[in-house]
């Protein structure tokens, strides 16, 4: 019985469960339900390990499985397309995390730019890995994370200063 | 990031520095995980474990089937090995998704058009041509649409006219990709147009339809002979009209080298045809599924 595991396996296996907590933020972040989350990235995990012979380069590993996560983010919130969130505009953004970054995020970005924020920002991925991950020019990736930055500054300062 | 970079990456250190994008930072890494969270994803990768290892079991046990039992110790492992070797390969098995590319979107009171162009992702490290040349084909095929529809309202103005573009995966197992997308236009009446696109996992190329046959068979002919049986068929019952009046006209009818198909999940081939092709726009588009029975001797 073959009872060994790639080395490409093993390496996504421990990644998968030393960062899983990451995994879970990004996930949390598209679809702003735990058990949503919680099913994003066990999805993601299987997909991981399955196709862990994909992987070529075992730097890119972490950041690879982050862009597994976040297309099944992304797979997940098509099917559930008619869920809408309600907004409780007399909560200081400060406190009120989910909120501000539902509102924020959700509305002013789109793809690619909100993953490349995803990742970079929030999660502090390599901007070369992430530019190898998700196939873009590292100048692209630099400019789309500006755009998408600003873009969030903006929605944020609008927020501070009541502006709808 | 260093102070020399240029200009571009001065204000993105700039940015990232910026009090409110911190906060927000910091908001978002206090996220609560829940506390079963890692026991979950445990069990997970337990299960895929599992079911890897029965596969790869199974890939050996068919071999000992087929051999002598003396040989069992010897065969499961060079099967492993192979099975190995082979996952190496690029371009075999792997995961492929599509997303959407683009969303264009155009609606008012007299026209209207939702669009999602698909693109086609490969997990592999290691850039697919074939991946890369589809997802062009592909855009530039919607995108054409798009601009075809622009053009029509430029000049016709308030014709009430509509265009829906969606994609669905319609297979994606360990051979087969196969993606569908579909048009719906409505200028005066209705039609649709499909068009498929397959990929095979083990080579990394696209499928035809020829690509399924051996190569020195006629399945041209073959599946054309089973399409016309069940034309005449459909006729006698009345239960479907086709643009063949006369079923003598159907001797010549035979199905082209590029002709649209794919593959249900009972892996039979199913032929098909958009509005107009072989029957009267009221009909809609038409599949014919080839019975496996039928071709089971010319499939590779």
């Amino acid at each position: 019985m073959s009872g060994k595991e790639t080395r490409e396996e093993q390496c996504v296996q421990e990644l998968l469960i030393s960062n899983y907590k990451k995994y879970y933020r990004v996930a949390y972040s598209y679809c702003f339900d735990p058990n949503d989350a919680m099913d994003i990235v066990q999805e993601s995990a299987y997909k991981a390990i399955k196709y862990s012979n994909s992987l070529k380069q075992i730097e890119y590993a972490d950041t690879w499985i982050c862009k597994i996560v976040i297309n099944t983010a992304i797979q997940m919130r098509k099917k559930k397309k008619n869920i809408t969130y309600e907004l409780d505009e007399s909560i200081s953004y400060e406190e009120n995390f989910e909120q501000v970054l539902m509102k924020d995020l959700v509305s002013s970005l789109e793809e690619p730019e909100r993953s490349i924020v995803m990742m970079r920002f929030f999660e502090d991925y390599k901007l070369e890995d992430i530019s190898r991950v998700l196939e873009m020019n590292l100048s692209t990736v630099k400019s789309k994370l500006y755009r998408g930055l600003r873009k969030l500054k903006k929605a944020l300062e609008n927020k501070e200063e009541g502006v709808v | 990031m260093n102070n020399n970079g240029t200009p571009l990456e001065e204000e993105l250190s700039r940015l990232e520095e910026h009090h409110h994008l911190l906060a927000l930072k910091k908001a978002y890494q206090q996220l609560e995980i829940p506390l079963d969270a890692v026991d979950k994803l445990r069990e997970t990768i337990h299960e895929v474990n599992m079911r890897k290892k029965r596969k790869a079991w199974l890939q050996g046990s068919l071999t000992i089937i087929a051999a002598a039992c003396l040989c069992i110790l010897v065969l499961v492992n060079s099967s492993s090995t192979i099975a190995q070797a082979m996952s190496r390969i690029p371009g075999l098995g792997g995961l492929f998704e599509a997303v959407t590319f683009r969303h264009y979107e155009n609606v008012t009171d007299d026209y209207y058009a939702k669009v999602d162009i698909p693109k086609i992702v490969y997990y592999g490290m290691d850039e697919s041509e074939t991946v890369m040349e589809l997802n062009k084909e592909i855009t530039g095929y919607v995108e054409k649409l798009i601009s075809e529809f622009e053009a029509d309202i430029n000049e016709y103005g308030n014709i009430h006219q509509g265009m829906d573009v969606t994609y669905h995966v319609i297979l994606n197992d360990d051979q087969w990709f196969s993606l569908r997308i579909d048009v719906f236009e409505t200028a005066a009446s209705g039609s649709q147009s499909t068009v498929f696109y397959h990929i095979d996992k083990l080579t990394g190329e696209v499928i035809q339809l020829k690509d399924l046959f051996i190569e020195s068979s006629d399945y041209a002919s073959v599946i054309s002979e089973e399409v016309k049986r069940q034309m005449k068929e459909d006729t006698k019952e009345g239960t479907v009209v086709y643009l063949y009046e006369d079923m003598k006209d159907l001797d010549d009818f035979k199905i082209s080298e590029t002709q649209s198909f794919y593959m249900n999940d009972k892996h039979e081939i199913v032929i098909h045809y958009n509005d107009y092709e072989i029957a009267p726009g009221s009909e809609g588009s038409i599949e014919f599924v080839i019975p496996n029975e039928v071709v089971k001797d010319i499939l590779k």
